[in-house]
């Protein structure tokens, strides 16, 4: 048997919360890849981010041997994140692979964001091994759950492995099947060098360090190599393996995963889905499929705390490190100082920045309302390209506005197809298409554009679905549309952190629903602070902040001198998060709190 | 003492001696100051404690003069006549005692006759009436009543001309015509009144009722009610002279004025504060009382000097700052002044919150000091 005959390459698709990390780690213990002393649950989430969210946003592979009949097979287990921000790294990650594993909890059955996956699996030509999990539950019903798999997905499950993670049960059956059923890799190990980069990261002594599964050909240390995107060329330093921790091995050949890393000091040289060749033997083609990460939403970060700028910008230059989709600039802000524009994926991709950033960095941010980028085209027919509502031109300039739109494929039971109709309907959605997968799934694809999207509308389809729902969505182009620009005024001054760009039609509603939060946030000052939301110079909504009419009045005598300090004390503490529009004083945290979503 | 307490010896020139007594015949629902149920042998624990005590600070201030005695609670009149003279016996043994004020507080209906307390050299009597309304009286839990209340004020009056009271702002069941009333009884009796807005410390028994229903004044409410009693009290020509408290002219608290304008104090019994110098003591709050103490930068001076100062009437005294603090006050703050310039008075000597805007001290303060 050669080499390839011996390797298995695949993944592990399953709901949030339905074991996938737990699989992961009992295949890991079985093979013996990692010692009893270095085993930590969910070795393979390796941000405690992820671990606490139970989420997987970063890749880890890992390799793992596994004898059986005195034959040692290779096993690549690649781990995927599980969220429509990232469902073009699950797609690359998927593409590296021949087969997934598919969970299903035995007490919760299918859920929406595995059918998503299962799909793109199944666009990738992978064999699909359904396997039941949580048997040892008393709620468990293996049959039911098999019915459900052969008649959602129209997969065999008539003998779908029954297993326990969390208890240690049928891993080695499901190890067996993982041979049996998943094809070994092919590809010709002396053709021209094709791997696809299905993540990268980045190391400080070797650089950003490419995850590669070969296609066809090999490499090894000392060869020159080619991004086909970009056509840089670097030396190879090293390739190796993930046993999880990085093991340098002689070369790597059709079939493998593993490493490479070539000196790259920046890992947006190491785009996911590009294909790396040779300098001397290049391939002809790429491989499919290649995508440029574009951010789709931005937002302004800002220190809570404005000395602290340099700490942030320093944070953010190492985070950058090891994101190659996060993209940022230096931006000040009347209200809020100095910060950056950040430009991400998607809001989940922005939550977890930030909650980085605040973890890992120990810093406290306020972040502006999430924009997409609009072009705009100006009276003298000159195109700019906007992701901030502050940079918008005078509304005299401008000709027209156009705003990226999105084809948003939603698959759902069918009992909420009306809400969700009608929740696309409210975010001036298209209808295009509606199709029953079968009886239990339809998928409705609409026409939306992007900024609604980032929203609020992830969360409503998630509350009027009971979670049931999932949501893909692709840029489809740029659409003129009639939008404005919202601005809100604080004792008459324009606060340039709260602008934003609506449809008109929406205007009325979003800026008489901002300045009431907006009311609610901002402290009673010693002078009443009208709070006016306009377009232009029309105030189309107003509230009023009224005025403090005393402090807390405590009487002061010898003993309470140090008790008024103490309060004098955290008062200024207050003060310090506080960011100065005019003359009014605003919490840091009401600047996120218009952002948040309000149940409606 | 320390060499740096002289650097500003050019303010300490006067002493107050304050004696926390710490008995009370039952807890008021509002109270988080430090207090025991009365009992003759804790008493007598308590008067060996200040014996200690009043030794310690004995040495400290060697033969300085006190200008000022207070005796505060608690409720200094629910211990014996016996107890008291031990106490007053005491600190006139130690300590080289220069009364020009001698104020001690009382609530109706406990003991200690104005007659003891004239011969014993008392001089003014504060009483914490609160209210006269019963009803009122009764739900944040006093002991007395109105007339109880007016029955102290006459028996005193008699004998003491400098009658002050306290009368609390934002109670339950407290209307403005109440306040009215109250002024209007009072009026007669005193020459000093201190208005308190009620507060509601967390673990109290009066914040357990106010989250089953009671209801009492919201912060609006009571900046009404705060302006309206000002207002009430020009009626009878009592003046402002600090955030809390109101008098006739002359009558305004020696005592009190002394922790105002940073001079320094001694403070006896559990939780007693002093400050001697640039050093503060703190006694701990048990009954078993430990001493604490520590020494204030001259920014730590500086700012409580300013915060203390702003509180009252005629503010901060410009020409004392220069002396103690070696630097012009409107030059240093200009830039924080800047701003919030509106809600200050000026002239040559004084710096002033404009009246108006005393109730925003804390507000002020906080843009204007560093700490």
């Amino acid at each position: 048997m050669n080499k390839q005959e011996l390797t298995r390459n695949f993944c592990i698709i399953a709901h949030i919360d339905h074991g996938k990390s737990t699989l992961a780690d009992r295949i890991i213990e079985a093979t013996g890849a990692v010692s009893k002393r270095e085993f930590k649950n969910q070795i393979l989430d390796s941000m405690d981010l992820e671990r606490e969210r139970g989420i997987t946003i970063k890749l880890t592979p890992v390799t793992m041997k596994y004898k059986r009949d005195d034959k040692v097979y290779t096993f690549n287990l690649i781990d995927t994140p599980g969220h429509v921000d990232f469902t073009y790294e699950v797609s690359r990650s998927l593409a590296a692979c021949e087969g997934a594993i598919l969970i299903v909890d035995a007490s919760q059955g299918i859920e929406a964001q595995t059918l998503t996956n299962v799909y793109l699996a199944l666009e990738n030509d992978l064999t699909i091994i359904p396997t039941i999990n949580k048997i040892d539950l008393a709620s468990a019903q293996p049959d039911l759950v098999k019915q459900e798999i052969e008649d959602i997905i129209g997969l065999d499950a008539s003998d779908a492995p029954l297993i326990s993670a969390k208890e240690g049960i049928g891993i080695i059956p499901l190890l067996d099947k993982i041979i049996d059923v998943i094809p070994h890799p092919t590809g010709d190990c002396t053709k021209p060098l094709k791997a696809l980069i299905f993540d990268s990261m980045y190391d400080n002594f070797k650089g950003a360090i490419c995850n590669v599964r070969i296609v066809e050909g090999s490499v090894k240390k000392g060869d020159l190599i080619k991004m086909f995107s970009n056509g840089k060329e670097f030396e190879c330093t090293e390739v190796g393996i993930f046993t999880p921790s990085m093991l340098a091995v002689e070369s790597l050949n059709a079939g493998d995963v593993g490493y490479l890393a070539a000196s790259i000091k920046n890992v947006k040289d190491t785009s996911v889905g590009d294909t790396i060749t040779t300098v001397t033997n290049p391939a002809k083609e790429p491989l499919v499929g290649y995508k440029k990460a574009s951010p789709m939403v931005f937002a302004g970060i800002y220190p809570a705390d404005g000395s602290r700028y340099n700490d942030l910008r320093e944070a953010m230059e190492k985070l950058n490190l090891n994101d190659a989709a996060l993209i940022f600039e230096p931006e000040s802000s009347g209200a809020l100082g100095f910060g950056f524009r950040v430009g991400f994926l998607g809001l989940l991709h922005m939550e977890i920045i930030v909650e980085r950033l605040e973890r890992e960095f120990d810093l406290d941010l306020v972040t502006t309302a999430p924009s997409v980028v609009y072009k705009v085209i100006k009276t003298d027919g000159i195109e700019v390209s906007v992701d901030n509502p502050t940079h918008f031109p005078n509304p005299t300039e401008i000709e027209k506005i156009l705003e990226p739109v999105v084809e948003a494929n939603i698959y759902t039971p069918p009992e909420y197809v009306g809400p969700i109709m009608e929740l696309c309907q409210d975010k001036r959605g298209e209808y295009l298409n509606m199709t029953y997968i079968d009886t239990s799934r339809v998928k409705i694809d609409y026409k939306i554009p992007l900024s609604e999207i980032i929203y609020d509308f992830f969360d409503i389809l998630k509350s009027r679905s009971k979670g049931y729902a999932s949501l893909d969505y692709e840029i489809i182009g740029y659409e003129p549309n009639a939008l404005v620009k919202l601005d809100f005024l604080l004792n008459g001054e324009v606060c340039d952190a709260l602008s934003l760009i609506v449809h008109k039609d929406f205007a009325y509603t979003r800026g008489r629903s901002v300045a009431e939060k907006l009311k609610d946030a901002i402290p009673r000052q010693m002078f009443e602070i009208p709070i006016q939301a306009s377009i232009g110079s029309k105030v189309i909504a107003r509230e009023t902040v009224k005025a403090l009419r005393k402090d807390v009045l405590a009487k002061c005598y010898g003993g309470d001198i140090s008790r008024k300090k103490k309060l004098l004390e955290k008062q200024k503490e207050g003060k310090k998060r506080m960011r100065q529009v005019g003359s009014v004083q605003i919490p840091s945290e009401a600047f996120m709190s218009i952002l948040k979503y309000d149940g409606r | 003492m320390t060499k740096k307490q002289h650097e500003f010896s050019a303010f300490v020139n006067k002493l107050g001696m304050y004696v926390h007594v710490p008995f009370c015949l039952k807890k008021c629902f509002y109270c988080d100051f430090y207090s025991v149920p009365y009992s003759k042998t804790k008493t007598q624990t308590y008067i060996k404690y200040l014996e200690r005590e009043i030794q310690e600070f004995k040495k400290l201030i060697a033969n300085r003069k006190v200008n000022t005695l207070y005796l505060g609670g608690g409720t200094p009149n629910s211990i014996t006549e016996e107890d008291f003279q031990k106490i007053y016996q005491n600190i006139y043994d130690n300590f080289n005692l220069d009364l020009q004020e001698f104020t001690v507080e009382i609530n109706p209906g406990a003991g200690l006759s104005p007659e003891f307390l004239k011969n014993i050299g008392v001089n003014r009597i504060s009483i914490g009436i609160q209210s006269l309304n019963n009803k009122s009286l009764n739900s944040i839990g006093r002991v007395h009543n109105a007339d109880d209340a007016i029955n102290c004020l006459k028996k005193y009056s008699k004998y003491f001309d400098n009658l002050s009271c306290d009368l609390m702002l934002g109670i339950p069941y407290q209307t403005k015509g109440d306040i009215t009333y109250f002024i209007d009884r009072v009026a007669e009796y005193i020459k000093h009144i201190s208005v308190y807005m009620l507060e509601v410390p967390q673990n109290s028994k009066l914040k357990s009722m106010i989250n089953s229903g009671l209801k009492v004044a919201s912060e609006d409410e009571l900046a009404d009610l705060y302006i309206f009693t000002s207002n009430e009290l020009k009626k009878y020509k009592f003046k402002q002279y600090e955030i809390s408290n109101f008098s006739l002219p002359s009558y305004q608290s020696k005592h009190n004025l002394m922790y105002w304008s940073y001079m320094d104090y001694i403070g006896l019994g559990p939780t007693a504060c002093s400050k001697i110098g640039n050093i503060r003591y703190a006694n701990t709050n048990d009954f078993y009382y430990k001493k604490e103490f520590q020494e204030l930068s001259k920014n730590e001076m500086e700012n409580e000097f300013i915060m203390l100062s702003l509180r009252l009437s005629t503010g901060l005294n410009l020409e004392i700052f220069k002396e103690i603090f070696g630097a012009n006050f409107l030059d240093k703050y200009s830039n924080k002044l800047k701003p919030i310039e509106q809600y200050f008075d000026v002239d040559n000597s004084f710096i002033k919150i404009k009246s108006e805007y005393l109730i925003f001290e804390n507000s002020l303060l906080v843009e204007l000091l560093d700490f």
